[in-house]
């Protein structure tokens, strides 16, 4: 991906339905960039629930088993307000940043919205 | 707040440069190789002695080669193309550039920021990764706060940050689970190792290496520091297997604080390692050596009082700690000696059962003190011991 993250940002905010999406460093909970509307209106607040999903996820050992290593593509949360897309970028040895994307659940498609964003975050990057 | 000093924190000598859109770099000239860069007053790069900077979160890391790194840096005519020319390489995404530009800017200013320290200001200058990113002074102010904040929520006491990363042993349970940054902490600890010294030799991000240390010590997986006037750390390790512990000495000088004025509410079972040897309690008159490993039948691990008073036994009525704390009292000079034997030749111990890490206090500089006056330690900590031992009986 040879995009910046004010260009990725606005490609991926012209997917059908998307309400928002921001590109979070899920290890130190910074935010790189963010374009359109947040859920709950602060940048802090989505940054640190989206680190907070992902710690949550990785530290699961139910989704792990003892003595196997187990790697995230992507974590969809269904909730009333929409989709919740947290999706990794970059190669799997070494992602430190996670796309944050808000889907309406009425105009959005998920599987559609799915399929682009994997062909624009990891397309080109060899995994 | 401090009081206020006549040399203002590195982050407020920012200010002016900001304020009037000024380019170049505010140079510490303390000799710690730390600066600040802007570009017509945002903030665009940032360096810290001790903090991992860009090329070494690229090369480090394992990401790409240095000569990859410098044929992408050549290639690019224009410096604000470096993402892009580095993207090329197929090795990173411009985004992920951006992200380590910005974590390296927020982690090195986090270092400098409340540092009172001369410095000066190099109109112009630039750095070769100053074009990637650049925010402004405000919104640097806001993520240092969440920052800090994060660390204080991770593990409040900072003395974590500069010691030595010392992985338990054992863990108290079946299994665990870590994350990627998490295992290269604990396998490449090497019990010699601080924070700053593995995101360095790991290239990852030393705020989040800091801050998932301090995970791993609430997590009960790395030891929590000893504060100096409380106790002294001794690496003490299972009879096989012992040969490539460093030398204890290391894992003292380090691990010592200057502040130690308090201590973390530690999870029981992953306490330091403390063997009470005759340096550490010469003048004890009722020695709190730990048994000998040789002797001990069943090591007490679920002890569940990190504050070393709760040791002394007739203090405190439950059963279990009555327990450990007779265990010292029948000790003798003998005893003490051969405590500080198995700790000098550990290799010699073949036959000694592994021993969980344990605390000793320093005797002479912890008073003996009723638990609730103890110095060292807030009430709710008592507050929360009592109600475990109370638990527990």
């Amino acid at each position: 991906m040879e995009l910046d993250s004010e260009n990725c940002l606005r490609q991926i905010m012209t997917i059908h339905g998307v309400l928002g999406a921001s590109l979070v460093d899920y290890q130190s909970g910074t935010t790189i960039g963010s374009a359109g509307r947040e859920p709950d209106g602060g940048g802090q607040v989505t940054a640190a629930g989206v680190a907070g999903v992902v710690q949550a996820a990785l530290s699961g050992a139910a989704f792990a088993a003892p003595g196997t290593t187990e790697h995230f593509d992507e974590i969809v949360l269904t909730a009333g307000n929409g989709y919740h897309l947290v999706h990794f970028v970059g190669r799997r040895a070494d992602t430190l940043l996670v796309l944050y994307v808000w889907l309406d659940r009425l105009l959005g498609n998920l599987a559609m919205a799915q399929r682009r964003i994997h062909s624009l975050v990891d397309g080109p990057v060899p995994v | 707040m401090k009081a206020p000093s006549p040399v203002p924190t590195v982050l407020d000598g920012l200010d002016p440069w900001s304020m009037t859109g000024t380019t170049g770099a505010l140079m510490l000239a303390d000799g710690s190789g730390g600066a600040v860069y802007l570009d017509r007053g945002r903030l665009t790069y940032a360096e810290a002695g001790d903090v991992c900077g860009m090329n070494r979160l690229l090369t480090a890391s394992g990401r790409m080669t240095a000569e990859t790194l410098r044929g992408a840096l050549a290639t690019s005519a224009d410096p604000a193309g470096i993402p892009a020319a580095l993207a090329r390489t197929g090795r990173i995404s411009a985004v992920e550039v951006e992200a380590l530009c910005l974590g390296a800017l927020y982690a090195a200013l986090l270092a400098l920021a409340t540092r009172r320290v001369p410095t000066r200001f190099d109109l112009g200058a630039r750095h070769e990764w100053g074009v990637v990113v650049s925010v402004d002074l405000a919104a640097a102010r806001t993520e240092l706060d969440r920052r800090r904040n994060a660390l204080d929520e991770a593990w409040p006491d900072p003395a974590v940050d500069t010691a030595i990363v010392t992985p338990v042993r054992r863990i108290d349970g079946h299994q665990v689970a870590l994350t990627a940054l998490q295992w290269e902490i604990v396998v490449n600890s090497g019990r010699r190792r601080t924070p700053a010294d593995l995101a360095r030799l790991l290239g990852r991000d030393t705020y989040a290496t800091r801050l998932h240390v301090r995970r791993l010590v609430r997590a009960g997986l790395v030891a929590a520091p000893v504060p100096e006037n409380l106790g002294t750390v001794v690496p003490e390790t299972p009879g096989t297997g012992s040969l490539d512990a460093p030398p204890p000495a290391i894992g003292r000088s380090s691990a010592v604080t200057g502040s130690g004025h308090r201590i973390p509410p530690a999870p029981g079972p992953a306490e330091p390692t403390t063997a009470a040897s005759a340096t550490a309690a010469p003048t004890t008159p009722e020695p709190l050596a730990a048994e000998p490993a040789s002797t001990m039948v069943a090591p007490e691990r679920r002890t569940v009082t990190p504050v070393p008073a709760v040791r002394r036994g007739e203090d405190v009525p439950t059963g279990q700690a009555a327990r450990t704390g007779q265990t010292p009292r029948t000790g003798d000079t003998a005893r003490d000696a051969r405590a500080a034997e198995a700790g000098r030749e550990r290799a010699g111990a073949a036959a000694a059962p592994p021993a969980l890490p344990r605390r000793v206090p320093r005797a002479e500089s912890v008073p003996a003190a009723p638990a609730d006056t103890f110095e060292g330690s807030t009430n709710s900590d008592l507050e929360r011991i009592r109600n475990g031992l109370r638990a527990l009986t």
